[in-house]
């Protein structure tokens, strides 16, 4: 090869490779946005929230939806690399474990003055992202508020003669009823899952009967679970619970949230109680042949009336090259127009001008059950070691519901477990919370 | 003519001795050149597998972990608190259980079929070709279609093994991926399934290997069929099969994205194998620290089952050369 046809290819390659870079930066200068990513897991307000986000007209917003076992992992080894989405979307149980590694801002004074915070539901403004308990210290924001609903088959209610239960005891009748009445193929269908693998699944579900059943899970001024968790009346919810079980879809112990819905959708069973942020599920006529077949209702109680609070905070992360621009997002999503917006789609805001307006209540047949059920909500650890106490819960909570275990052996291994998980992060009980701000929001947009 | 012959061997050994170089590039020597190519290659490798190795070695004995500690270097030295936490943890011996139960009947059952299936296979037959690449099928596919597969196959209620078990035959419906005893089952039923293909092939690649006169041989001498596979092909397959066992033995101990897709994780079912357990203490609590040390034990406890296995296979090797 003589040098001439050399030469002249590298002056190609070098020429192709300058026409690439100038190529690929000439568009970004010319659109001069920033690029903000958000993190969630997959389910029907993920792909809402990316429709919304669509329209901010100050950045490029791109929503990440992972499959929700994956949810908390990905986002904290997105942390300990210093890195991940802007804006993550973290469950009210991940706060402590986020704020303690200081992997969020602090929006506590940011917020005073781009927020309108009295427009919030207290309860909400506190569990989506104050930590420690009670500090007035917010590293979030609300992104969903959620509480779990009745969704049952109106057609066979009306053939049995029921109505939405108001008890747990006399959902119990009704599923039993209907299971042998052949009226469905299965009464009462959950998702009853406890792996790491379906997170909370099993857990939520069982707190709310635990609560109602006038039951509590620990005492979080003195963190003891001891005495607390395998009391009597939690015996009796999750001998409750086994018999619910027995209602549901054979094999159906390992279902979770895809599974549940699908159960109901194909008339597979005549109720689950489920979150709803699901809602959309079961409206879809095309993916749910039973749509106009269903009907919505509070969630029953019992002793007392005690939903599970579910929804989560957006926060800005500690390590987002983008501090500003993603204020500037929190600002406009917090905004009433964009919670407007929010639950036109499907969202749902914490702000309480949002939930008492029209626009919302007609935005979809069971939103006027949320706003009656979100009053009844209550949540459960916010600490660092959830993740531990969570794990324990699940895999002995679905070997009772499943028949696998007694449930009084269940309930005390959880308090032995959970009550060593305390009192080795806490050996001085509660005054050992601590929070590590990952910065400060100050600079206001 | 001589001078003329001596001058141009002269050239030839010169030529020989060194290449045609330009002058520019004479400092590029050979030995700067086998560096150049090697040293970024050699340390790549040092970077991605060696410096792990050693990093969380040293992890595994501090109490790492992102949620209390800003930087690795702030993390306490425990020494070897958390191997002693482990080792005392009734945990990790149910752990270790639950892995014995999976790895033991899986290794067992693909040897047996694989080795069984091609020992049939050791044969000519019309289409053996064809059967034998279907046979290989499972094993090309990804863990994670297998185990999604095998999900929905094994659904108690949808599922087309219970509409042959209870549908059609009438027996009572398994809870194959709920029930802890079924869930363990399938588990090693999937891998079986996926893997036993492997063990087949390494069987016949050992089975045609085997010298035809050996057996024309032992048919001269009218042995019969047990004693020619118990003195002849056996003893000369043996090495090849311990191979297939190491392999099977090491890849179902680290088993951990079917565990994952098929009882998702064997949380609250009696499949959470050490792989899992140890996921959840890395990627659930991150503790870091703690599950170093875990994948250190791990790490032992297969090295010494590999080097009994490695032992025994060069003792056959011996006992075969002899």
């Amino acid at each position: 090869m003589t040098r001439k046809p050399l030469i002249l290819a590298s002056l190609i390659l070098v020429c192709a490779l300058l026409l690439g870079v100038v190529g690929g930066a000439a568009p970004v200068n010319a659109q001069a946005k920033p690029e903000l990513s958000i993190i969630w897991f997959a389910w029907p307000p993920c792909d809402k929230l990316q429709t919304l986000v669509n329209s901010y007209p100050a950045a490029t917003v791109s929503v990440k939806c992972v499959p929700i076992g994956q949810w908390h992992d990905t986002i904290f080894t997105d942390f300990v690399a210093k890195g991940g989405a802007d804006l993550p979307i973290l469950d009210s149980q991940y706060t402590g474990e986020a704020v303690k590694g200081g992997h969020l801002l602090d929006l506590s004074q940011w917020m005073k003055t781009n927020v309108d915070v009295d427009q919030y539901v207290p309860a909400a403004l506190a569990a989506y992202g104050e930590y420690p308990p009670n500090s007035k210290q917010y590293y979030g924001l609300p992104a969903m508020t959620d509480v779990m609903i009745q969704v049952y088959r109106k057609d066979i209610f009306e053939k049995e003669g029921f109505k939405p239960a108001t008890t747990w005891t006399e959902l119990l009748t009704q599923m039993q009823k209907i299971k042998a009445d052949g009226a469905a193929p299965s009464g009462f269908s959950w998702f009853w899952c406890g792996a790491a693998a379906c997170y909370d699944n099993v857990q939520t579900a069982w707190n709310q009967i635990a609560w109602s059943f006038g039951g509590e899970l620990w005492d979080p001024t003195t963190f003891k679970v001891k005495g607390i968790l395998d009391s009597a009346e939690n015996v009796k919810a999750l001998r409750y619970a086994a018999e619910l079980y027995k209602t549901s879809p054979a094999g159906s112990g390992n279902f979770g949230f895809g599974e549940d819905v699908d159960a109901v959708c194909t008339g597979k069973a005549a109720e689950t109680i489920i979150w709803v942020g699901f809602g959309p599920s079961f409206t879809d006529k095309q993916g749910c042949p039973q749509s106009d077949n269903l009907a919505y209702a509070v969630a029953p109680g019992e002793v007392k009336h005690v939903l599970s609070l579910g929804g989560m905070g957006i926060g800005v992360s500690s390590y987002t090259q983008n501090k500003d621009a993603s204020l500037a997002f929190l600002k406009w999503f917090e905004s009433k127009d964009t919670q407007l917006e929010w639950v036109k789609i499907g969202g749902y805001s914490a702000r309480t001008d949002i939930l008492d307006s029209d626009t919302f209540k007609n935005a979809a047949t069971y939103n006027s059950v949320f706003a009656d059920s979100y009053k009844l909500v209550k949540d459960f650890w916010n600490l660092p070691e959830y993740n531990d106490l969570l794990i324990v819960q699940g895999e002995q909570l679905n070997l009772a519901i499943t028949g696998q275990e007694d449930a009084q052996i269940a309930l005390t291994t959880i308090a032995d477990k959970q009550q060593a998980i305390l009192d080795k992060a806490y050996p001085n009980g509660p005054s050992g919370l601590s929070a590590v701000t990952g910065g400060e929001a100050t600079k206001a947009p | 003519m001589e001078k003329q012959l001596e001058q141009f061997s002269d050239v030839n050994a010169q030529q020989l001795v060194r290449p045609p170089t330009r002058r520019r590039f004479r400092w590029l020597t050979d030995r700067l050149l086998v560096n150049i190519f090697l040293w970024p290659t050699f340390l790549l490798l040092l970077f991605i597998t060696v410096f792990p190795l050693v990093w969380s070695l040293y992890l595994s004995f501090t109490s790492y972990s992102p949620k209390r500690d800003s930087v690795w270097t702030a993390a306490p030295w425990v020494g070897f608190q958390n191997y002693a936490e482990l080792l005392a943890d009734k945990d990790i011996w149910a752990r270790f259980t639950t892995s014995a139960a999976v790895v033991v009947p899986t290794v067992l059952f693909e040897f047996l079929l694989g080795f069984g299936v091609a020992f049939l296979f050791s044969r000519q037959f019309k289409g053996r070709s064809f059967i034998t690449t279907a046979i290989l099928i499972p094993m090309m596919l990804t863990t994670v279609v297998v185990g999604l597969f095998w999900r929905f196959m094994l659904q108690a209620d949808i599922g087309i093994v219970n509409y042959f078990i209870h549908d059609i035959f009438g027996f009572p419906a398994v809870f194959w991926l709920t029930d802890t005893k079924a869930a363990l089952a399938s588990l090693v039923l999937v891998d079986a399934w996926q893997w036993t293909p492997f063990v087949f092939l390494i069987s016949l690649a050992g089975l045609s290997a085997v010298p035809k006169y050996l057996y024309e041989a032992a048919e001269v001498d009218r042995a019969s069929g047990w004693f020619k596979f118990r003195h002849i092909t056996l003893p000369l397959i043996s090495p090849l099969l311990l191979i297939a066992i190491i392999f099977r033995l090491m890849d179902t101990y680290k088993l951990f994205d079917l565990v994952w897709v098929l009882t998702n994780g064997g949380g609250s079912t009696n499949t959470k194998i050490v792989p899992s357990y140890l996921y959840e203490i890395a990627f659930g609590s991150l503790d870091i620290g703690k599950a170093s040390a875990l994948g250190y034990i791990m790490l032992v406890v297969i090295i010494a089952l590999a080097n009994i296995l490695v032992r025994v296979l060069n003792q056959l090797k011996t006992e075969s050369d002899k």
